[in-house]
Protein backbone atom coordinates (compact mmCIF):
# COMPACT_ATOMS: atom_id res chain seq x y z
CA UNK A 1 0.00 0.00 0.00
CA UNK A 2 1.32 3.43 -0.85
CA UNK A 3 0.20 6.99 -1.28
CA UNK A 4 0.92 9.21 -4.18
CA UNK A 5 0.62 12.90 -4.83
CA UNK A 6 0.07 11.98 -8.50
CA UNK A 7 -3.25 10.19 -8.04
CA UNK A 8 -4.57 9.17 -11.44
CA UNK A 9 -7.97 10.74 -12.05
CA UNK A 10 -8.67 8.00 -14.58
CA UNK A 11 -8.70 5.56 -11.67
CA UNK A 12 -10.41 7.87 -9.16
CA UNK A 13 -13.57 8.40 -11.22
CA UNK A 14 -14.46 4.68 -11.59
CA UNK A 15 -13.85 4.11 -7.87
CA UNK A 16 -16.15 7.00 -6.94
CA UNK A 17 -18.80 5.69 -9.33
CA UNK A 18 -18.54 2.25 -7.77
CA UNK A 19 -19.39 3.94 -4.45
CA UNK A 20 -22.29 5.96 -5.88
CA UNK A 21 -20.40 9.27 -6.11
CA UNK A 22 -19.13 11.42 -8.94
CA UNK A 23 -15.99 13.53 -9.20
CA UNK A 24 -16.54 16.94 -7.58
CA UNK A 25 -15.47 20.06 -9.43
CA UNK A 26 -12.64 22.31 -8.35
CA UNK A 27 -10.87 20.04 -5.86
CA UNK A 28 -7.41 21.26 -4.88
CA UNK A 29 -5.84 18.01 -3.77
CA UNK A 30 -6.62 14.34 -4.34
CA UNK A 31 -4.96 11.46 -2.49
CA UNK A 32 -5.06 7.78 -3.36
CA UNK A 33 -4.07 4.60 -1.58
CA UNK A 34 -2.89 1.92 -4.00
CA UNK A 35 -2.45 -1.82 -3.60
CA UNK A 36 0.95 -3.31 -4.39
CA UNK A 37 -0.20 -4.25 -7.88
CA UNK A 38 -1.30 -0.69 -8.65
CA UNK A 39 -5.06 -0.80 -8.08
CA UNK A 40 -6.62 2.23 -6.45
CA UNK A 41 -8.12 1.03 -3.15
CA UNK A 42 -9.16 4.34 -1.57
CA UNK A 43 -9.36 8.01 -2.49
CA UNK A 44 -10.26 11.36 -0.98
CA UNK A 45 -9.93 15.04 -1.91
CA UNK A 46 -9.64 18.47 -0.38
CA UNK A 47 -11.45 21.59 -1.58
CA UNK A 48 -10.93 24.57 0.68
CA UNK A 49 -11.89 23.40 4.15
CA UNK A 50 -14.01 20.53 2.81
CA UNK A 51 -13.04 16.88 2.63
CA UNK A 52 -14.79 15.56 -0.48
CA UNK A 53 -15.14 12.47 -2.63
CA UNK A 54 -13.98 10.00 0.00
CA UNK A 55 -14.35 6.39 -1.09
CA UNK A 56 -12.93 3.00 -0.18
CA UNK A 57 -13.25 0.13 -2.68
CA UNK A 58 -15.76 -2.37 -1.21
CA UNK A 59 -13.17 -5.12 -1.84
CA UNK A 60 -10.82 -3.36 0.59
CA UNK A 61 -13.25 -2.49 3.34
CA UNK A 62 -12.31 -3.60 6.85
CA UNK A 63 -8.63 -2.81 6.22
CA UNK A 64 -8.82 0.53 8.03
CA UNK A 65 -8.00 2.44 4.84
CA UNK A 66 -10.38 5.24 5.85
CA UNK A 67 -8.24 5.92 8.93
CA UNK A 68 -5.09 6.05 6.78
CA UNK A 69 -6.75 8.27 4.21
CA UNK A 70 -8.16 10.79 6.67
CA UNK A 71 -4.88 10.96 8.59
CA UNK A 72 -3.18 11.89 5.34
CA UNK A 73 -5.82 14.45 4.27
CA UNK A 74 -5.93 16.08 7.71
CA UNK A 75 -2.13 16.32 7.72
CA UNK A 76 -2.09 17.96 4.27
CA UNK A 77 -4.86 20.39 5.31
CA UNK A 78 -2.94 21.22 8.48
CA UNK A 79 0.21 22.02 6.46
CA UNK A 80 -1.97 24.34 4.39
CA UNK A 81 -2.92 26.22 7.55
CA UNK A 82 -6.48 24.92 7.93
CA UNK A 83 -7.55 24.41 11.54
CA UNK A 84 -10.99 22.97 10.83
CA UNK A 85 -12.37 20.68 8.14
CA UNK A 86 -15.89 19.70 7.11
CA UNK A 87 -17.25 16.60 5.48
CA UNK A 88 -20.67 15.68 4.09
CA UNK A 89 -21.76 12.08 3.96
CA UNK A 90 -24.89 9.97 3.94
CA UNK A 91 -26.59 9.87 7.38
CA UNK A 92 -25.98 6.12 7.75
CA UNK A 93 -22.23 6.56 7.14
CA UNK A 94 -21.85 9.30 9.74
CA UNK A 95 -21.13 6.85 12.55
CA UNK A 96 -18.09 5.50 10.69
CA UNK A 97 -16.55 8.99 10.57
CA UNK A 98 -17.52 9.67 14.18
CA UNK A 99 -15.50 6.58 15.03
CA UNK A 100 -12.48 8.30 13.48
CA UNK A 101 -12.92 11.32 15.72
CA UNK A 102 -14.98 13.64 13.55
CA UNK A 103 -17.85 15.37 15.32
CA UNK A 104 -21.41 15.24 13.99
CA UNK A 105 -22.76 18.75 13.39
CA UNK A 106 -26.15 17.73 12.01
CA UNK A 107 -27.85 14.85 10.31
CA UNK A 108 -30.76 15.43 7.92
CA UNK A 109 -32.30 12.09 7.06
CA UNK A 110 -32.49 10.76 4.42
CA UNK A 111 -30.21 13.18 2.59
CA UNK A 112 -26.96 14.07 4.29
CA UNK A 113 -24.95 14.47 7.46
CA UNK A 114 -22.35 17.15 8.17
CA UNK A 115 -19.29 16.33 10.25
CA UNK A 116 -16.32 18.44 11.26
CA UNK A 117 -12.78 18.12 12.52
CA UNK A 118 -10.53 20.46 14.46
CA UNK A 119 -10.92 23.69 16.35
CA UNK A 120 -13.15 26.68 15.67
CA UNK A 121 -16.17 24.59 14.76
CA UNK A 122 -19.84 24.84 15.56
CA UNK A 123 -19.22 25.00 19.31
CA UNK A 124 -17.10 28.12 19.01
CA UNK A 125 -19.81 29.74 16.88
CA UNK A 126 -22.62 28.84 19.28
CA UNK A 127 -20.52 30.13 22.21
CA UNK A 128 -20.38 33.51 20.48
CA UNK A 129 -24.15 33.34 19.83
CA UNK A 130 -24.82 32.62 23.52
CA UNK A 131 -22.69 35.61 24.44
CA UNK A 132 -24.65 37.85 22.04
CA UNK A 133 -27.97 36.50 23.36
CA UNK A 134 -26.98 37.20 26.97
CA UNK A 135 -26.22 40.83 26.14
CA UNK A 136 -29.45 41.26 24.16
CA UNK A 137 -31.51 39.76 26.99
CA UNK A 138 -29.87 42.00 29.59
CA UNK A 139 -30.51 45.07 27.44
CA UNK A 140 -34.15 44.08 27.00
CA UNK A 141 -34.64 43.50 30.72
CA UNK A 142 -32.98 46.78 31.63
CA UNK A 143 -35.32 48.62 29.26
CA UNK A 144 -38.46 46.77 30.42
CA UNK A 145 -38.22 46.85 34.20
CA UNK A 146 -36.76 43.36 34.52
CA UNK A 147 -39.28 41.59 32.27
CA UNK A 148 -37.77 38.51 30.62
CA UNK A 149 -38.06 38.59 26.79
CA UNK A 150 -40.70 36.09 25.64
CA UNK A 151 -41.04 36.48 21.87
CA UNK A 152 -37.48 35.81 20.71
CA UNK A 153 -37.33 35.35 16.96
CA UNK A 154 -34.90 35.10 14.06
CA UNK A 155 -34.58 36.01 10.40
CA UNK A 156 -31.82 34.68 8.14
CA UNK A 157 -31.07 36.82 5.11
CA UNK A 158 -28.38 37.28 2.48
CA UNK A 159 -29.33 40.91 1.71
CA UNK A 160 -27.43 41.19 -1.56
CA UNK A 161 -28.01 44.13 -1.15
CA UNK A 162 -30.35 45.28 1.68
CA UNK A 163 -33.56 46.53 0.00
CA UNK A 164 -36.80 48.18 1.06
CA UNK A 165 -38.23 44.66 0.76
CA UNK A 166 -35.85 43.40 3.47
CA UNK A 167 -36.62 46.43 5.58
CA UNK A 168 -40.34 45.67 5.29
CA UNK A 169 -39.80 42.09 6.52
CA UNK A 170 -37.62 43.21 9.42
CA UNK A 171 -40.20 45.83 10.46
CA UNK A 172 -42.94 43.18 10.60
CA UNK A 173 -40.68 40.83 12.59
CA UNK A 174 -39.65 43.64 14.92
CA UNK A 175 -43.26 44.61 15.65
CA UNK A 176 -44.13 41.00 16.55
CA UNK A 177 -41.08 40.28 18.76
CA UNK A 178 -39.31 41.23 21.97
CA UNK A 179 -35.96 40.46 20.36
CA UNK A 180 -35.24 39.69 16.68
CA UNK A 181 -31.90 38.17 15.69
CA UNK A 182 -31.13 39.01 12.10
CA UNK A 183 -28.51 36.58 10.81
CA UNK A 184 -26.69 37.80 7.72
CA UNK A 185 -25.31 35.01 5.53
CA UNK A 186 -21.56 35.20 5.77
CA UNK A 187 -20.48 33.28 2.71
CA UNK A 188 -18.73 35.59 0.29
CA UNK A 189 -20.17 34.43 -3.01
CA UNK A 190 -22.53 37.30 -3.69
CA UNK A 191 -22.21 40.48 -5.75
CA UNK A 192 -21.77 42.47 -2.55
CA UNK A 193 -19.13 41.32 -0.07
CA UNK A 194 -20.18 40.12 3.38
CA UNK A 195 -18.69 43.26 4.90
CA UNK A 196 -20.77 45.50 2.64
CA UNK A 197 -23.96 43.47 3.08
CA UNK A 198 -23.54 43.39 6.86
CA UNK A 199 -22.90 47.12 7.02
CA UNK A 200 -25.96 47.95 4.88
CA UNK A 201 -28.15 45.77 7.11
CA UNK A 202 -26.72 47.29 10.28
CA UNK A 203 -27.35 50.84 9.08
CA UNK A 204 -30.72 49.91 7.59
CA UNK A 205 -32.18 48.64 10.88
CA UNK A 206 -30.27 50.84 13.35
CA UNK A 207 -33.51 52.62 14.38
CA UNK A 208 -35.22 49.32 15.34
CA UNK A 209 -34.09 48.84 18.91
CA UNK A 210 -35.07 45.21 19.32
CA UNK A 211 -33.25 44.00 16.19
CA UNK A 212 -29.81 42.47 16.74
CA UNK A 213 -27.74 41.98 13.57
CA UNK A 214 -25.28 39.09 13.70
CA UNK A 215 -23.11 37.13 11.32
CA UNK A 216 -24.56 33.84 10.12
CA UNK A 217 -21.10 32.32 10.52
CA UNK A 218 -20.05 29.31 8.53
CA UNK A 219 -23.32 27.55 9.22
CA UNK A 220 -26.27 29.59 8.00
CA UNK A 221 -27.14 28.89 4.35
CA UNK A 222 -23.90 27.86 2.78
CA UNK A 223 -25.53 26.54 -0.36
CA UNK A 224 -22.51 26.99 -2.53
CA UNK A 225 -20.22 24.82 -0.47
CA UNK A 226 -22.71 22.00 -0.50
CA UNK A 227 -21.15 19.36 -2.72
CA UNK A 228 -23.32 18.73 -5.73
CA UNK A 229 -21.44 15.57 -6.64
CA UNK A 230 -22.82 13.93 -3.59
CA UNK A 231 -26.49 13.65 -4.35
CA UNK A 232 -28.71 13.70 -7.40
CA UNK A 233 -29.50 17.09 -8.90
CA UNK A 234 -33.21 17.03 -8.02
CA UNK A 235 -32.44 16.30 -4.39
CA UNK A 236 -29.67 18.86 -4.12
CA UNK A 237 -31.75 21.82 -2.98
CA UNK A 238 -33.69 19.60 -0.58
CA UNK A 239 -30.55 18.03 0.88
CA UNK A 240 -28.81 21.32 1.42
CA UNK A 241 -31.79 23.05 2.94
CA UNK A 242 -32.48 20.06 5.18
CA UNK A 243 -28.95 20.28 6.63
CA UNK A 244 -29.35 24.01 7.03
CA UNK A 245 -32.66 23.51 8.86
CA UNK A 246 -31.15 20.87 11.18
CA UNK A 247 -28.20 23.12 12.06
CA UNK A 248 -30.62 25.91 12.84
CA UNK A 249 -32.76 23.64 15.07
CA UNK A 250 -29.94 21.86 16.80
CA UNK A 251 -27.40 24.65 17.31
CA UNK A 252 -28.39 28.19 16.34
CA UNK A 253 -31.93 28.42 17.77
CA UNK A 254 -31.03 26.85 21.16
CA UNK A 255 -27.97 29.12 21.54
CA UNK A 256 -30.05 32.24 20.89
CA UNK A 257 -33.20 31.03 22.65
CA UNK A 258 -35.17 31.51 19.43
CA UNK A 259 -38.73 30.14 19.35
CA UNK A 260 -39.93 31.46 16.01
CA UNK A 261 -38.35 32.03 12.63
CA UNK A 262 -39.71 34.45 10.06
CA UNK A 263 -39.45 33.77 6.34
CA UNK A 264 -40.17 35.98 3.39
CA UNK A 265 -42.50 34.40 0.83
CA UNK A 266 -40.64 33.86 -2.40
CA UNK A 267 -42.73 34.06 -5.53
CA UNK A 268 -39.79 34.29 -7.92
CA UNK A 269 -37.20 31.67 -6.95
CA UNK A 270 -37.89 27.94 -7.08
CA UNK A 271 -34.87 27.21 -4.83
CA UNK A 272 -36.13 29.59 -2.14
CA UNK A 273 -39.57 28.00 -2.39
CA UNK A 274 -38.03 24.56 -1.67
CA UNK A 275 -36.03 26.12 1.15
CA UNK A 276 -39.15 27.57 2.78
CA UNK A 277 -41.03 24.26 2.42
CA UNK A 278 -38.17 22.42 4.12
CA UNK A 279 -38.01 24.89 6.99
CA UNK A 280 -41.78 24.68 7.48
CA UNK A 281 -41.50 20.91 7.66
CA UNK A 282 -38.46 20.57 9.95
CA UNK A 283 -38.50 23.53 12.36
CA UNK A 284 -41.89 22.82 13.98
CA UNK A 285 -40.64 19.28 14.80
CA UNK A 286 -37.97 20.94 16.93
CA UNK A 287 -40.52 23.21 18.60
CA UNK A 288 -39.75 26.30 16.51
CA UNK A 289 -42.66 28.09 14.88
CA UNK A 290 -42.37 29.30 11.30
CA UNK A 291 -44.17 32.41 10.12
CA UNK A 292 -44.15 33.57 6.52
CA UNK A 293 -44.24 37.29 5.88
CA UNK A 294 -45.54 38.93 2.73
CA UNK A 295 -43.14 40.76 0.49
CA UNK A 296 -43.31 44.42 -0.35
CA UNK A 297 -44.43 45.08 -3.92
CA UNK A 298 -43.77 48.05 -6.11
CA UNK A 299 -45.16 48.62 -9.61
CA UNK A 300 -46.76 45.18 -9.54
CA UNK A 301 -43.60 43.17 -8.78
CA UNK A 302 -41.92 42.20 -5.50
CA UNK A 303 -39.13 44.48 -4.33
CA UNK A 304 -36.22 42.07 -4.58
CA UNK A 305 -32.47 42.20 -4.42
CA UNK A 306 -32.28 40.56 -7.84
CA UNK A 307 -34.18 43.52 -9.36
CA UNK A 308 -31.61 45.82 -7.78
CA UNK A 309 -28.72 43.75 -9.11
CA UNK A 310 -30.31 43.82 -12.56
CA UNK A 311 -30.24 47.62 -12.48
CA UNK A 312 -26.68 47.78 -11.17
CA UNK A 313 -24.90 45.38 -13.51
CA UNK A 314 -22.01 43.18 -12.52
CA UNK A 315 -19.27 45.77 -12.34
CA UNK A 316 -20.86 48.06 -9.77
CA UNK A 317 -19.84 51.12 -11.72
CA UNK A 318 -21.45 54.39 -10.60
CA UNK A 319 -24.99 54.32 -12.11
CA UNK A 320 -26.54 57.12 -14.15
CA UNK A 321 -28.96 59.58 -12.51
CA UNK A 322 -31.86 57.74 -14.15
CA UNK A 323 -30.82 54.40 -12.66
CA UNK A 324 -30.20 56.02 -9.29
CA UNK A 325 -33.77 57.31 -9.33
CA UNK A 326 -35.00 53.75 -10.03
CA UNK A 327 -32.76 52.36 -7.29
CA UNK A 328 -34.12 54.87 -4.80
CA UNK A 329 -37.53 53.23 -5.18
CA UNK A 330 -36.13 49.85 -4.23
CA UNK A 331 -33.38 50.67 -1.73
CA UNK A 332 -33.64 52.44 1.62
CA UNK A 333 -31.61 55.63 1.81
CA UNK A 334 -29.09 53.94 4.11
CA UNK A 335 -28.19 51.31 1.48
CA UNK A 336 -27.98 53.82 -1.36
CA UNK A 337 -25.80 56.22 0.65
CA UNK A 338 -23.53 53.34 1.66
CA UNK A 339 -23.12 52.22 -1.95
CA UNK A 340 -22.36 55.75 -3.13
CA UNK A 341 -19.71 56.11 -0.43
CA UNK A 342 -18.18 52.63 -0.32
CA UNK A 343 -19.15 50.45 -3.25
CA UNK A 344 -19.54 52.22 -6.59
CA UNK A 345 -16.42 52.91 -8.57
CA UNK A 346 -16.04 55.48 -11.32
CA UNK B 1 6.72 26.73 24.59
CA UNK B 2 4.71 25.48 21.61
CA UNK B 3 5.81 27.65 18.70
CA UNK B 4 3.98 26.08 15.77
CA UNK B 5 1.12 23.80 14.90
CA UNK B 6 2.19 20.17 14.74
CA UNK B 7 0.75 16.68 14.79
CA UNK B 8 1.73 13.08 15.47
CA UNK B 9 0.09 9.68 15.23
CA UNK B 10 -2.67 8.45 12.93
CA UNK B 11 -6.41 7.84 12.90
CA UNK B 12 -5.80 4.12 12.45
CA UNK B 13 -7.05 1.47 14.86
CA UNK B 14 -5.09 1.19 18.15
CA UNK B 15 -3.41 4.52 17.48
CA UNK B 16 -4.10 8.10 18.53
CA UNK B 17 -3.86 11.32 16.48
CA UNK B 18 -2.57 14.32 18.39
CA UNK B 19 -2.60 17.83 16.98
CA UNK B 20 -1.10 20.64 19.01
CA UNK B 21 -1.19 24.40 18.41
CA UNK B 22 0.25 27.39 20.27
CA UNK B 23 -1.88 29.26 22.81
CA UNK B 24 -1.44 32.53 24.69
CA UNK B 25 0.59 32.39 27.89
CA UNK B 26 -1.71 31.78 30.85
CA UNK B 27 -4.54 30.33 28.76
CA UNK B 28 -3.82 26.77 29.94
CA UNK B 29 -4.41 23.50 28.10
CA UNK B 30 -7.49 23.38 25.87
CA UNK B 31 -8.09 19.73 25.09
CA UNK B 32 -10.60 18.64 22.50
CA UNK B 33 -10.69 14.84 22.89
CA UNK B 34 -12.73 12.22 21.07
CA UNK B 35 -12.28 8.50 21.58
CA UNK B 36 -13.97 5.27 20.54
CA UNK B 37 -13.68 4.28 24.19
CA UNK B 38 -14.65 7.66 25.61
CA UNK B 39 -17.20 6.26 28.07
CA UNK B 40 -14.91 3.66 29.59
CA UNK B 41 -11.53 5.39 29.39
CA UNK B 42 -12.09 9.07 28.55
CA UNK B 43 -10.92 10.43 31.92
CA UNK B 44 -7.84 8.13 31.96
CA UNK B 45 -6.80 9.15 28.44
CA UNK B 46 -7.18 12.80 29.36
CA UNK B 47 -5.12 12.26 32.52
CA UNK B 48 -2.29 10.57 30.56
CA UNK B 49 -2.25 13.42 28.02
CA UNK B 50 -2.21 16.13 30.70
CA UNK B 51 0.51 14.37 32.73
CA UNK B 52 2.67 13.97 29.63
CA UNK B 53 2.25 17.66 28.75
CA UNK B 54 3.07 18.71 32.31
CA UNK B 55 6.16 16.46 32.28
CA UNK B 56 7.35 18.25 29.13
CA UNK B 57 6.70 21.68 30.65
CA UNK B 58 3.84 22.55 28.30
CA UNK B 59 1.45 24.88 30.13
CA UNK B 60 -0.42 26.56 27.28
CA UNK B 61 -1.62 24.80 24.14
CA UNK B 62 -4.68 23.87 22.09
CA UNK B 63 -4.97 20.14 21.37
CA UNK B 64 -7.26 18.21 19.07
CA UNK B 65 -6.96 14.53 19.88
CA UNK B 66 -8.72 11.56 18.30
CA UNK B 67 -8.14 8.21 19.97
CA UNK B 68 -8.92 4.83 18.47
CA UNK B 69 -8.08 2.66 21.41
CA UNK B 70 -4.38 3.43 21.88
CA UNK B 71 -2.60 2.02 24.95
CA UNK B 72 -0.98 4.43 27.45
CA UNK B 73 2.56 4.15 26.10
CA UNK B 74 1.31 4.98 22.60
CA UNK B 75 -0.60 7.98 23.94
CA UNK B 76 2.51 9.24 25.77
CA UNK B 77 4.79 8.83 22.79
CA UNK B 78 2.37 10.51 20.36
CA UNK B 79 1.90 13.47 22.70
CA UNK B 80 5.66 13.74 23.22
CA UNK B 81 6.34 13.67 19.46
CA UNK B 82 3.68 16.30 18.77
CA UNK B 83 5.15 18.53 21.49
CA UNK B 84 8.72 18.15 20.14
CA UNK B 85 7.52 19.06 16.66
CA UNK B 86 5.49 21.96 18.07
CA UNK B 87 8.58 23.25 19.82
CA UNK B 88 10.53 22.92 16.58
CA UNK B 89 12.83 20.29 18.00
CA UNK B 90 11.94 17.47 15.64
Amino acid sequence: MYYTEQTEISKVVPLLEKCGLSMPTGVEYTAGIYTDNGDLAATGSLKGDMIQAVAVDPAHQGEDLMGKLLTHLIGVASERGLSSLHLFTKPDKAVQFQGLGLRLVASARPYAALLEWGTGGIEQYTDSLRHTAKQAESAFMAAHGGTVPAAVTALVMNCNPFTRGHRYLVEQASAASDIVYLLVVEEDKSLFSFRDRFEMVRRGVADLENVVVISGGRYAVSSLTFPSYFTREENLAKAHTAIDAEIFCRHIAPALGVKRRFLGTEPLSAVTAVYNETLKERLPRAGIEVTELDRLEKDGAPVSASRVRGLLGENLNRPSEEVLAELAKLLPETSLEYMKAEVFHD
Amino acid sequence: MIKQKAHAGTLESSDIYVEIAPAEAGSGIALNLTSVVMQQFGPEIEAVIRETLAGLGVEDAVLTVSDRGAVDCTIRSRVETAVCRGKGEA
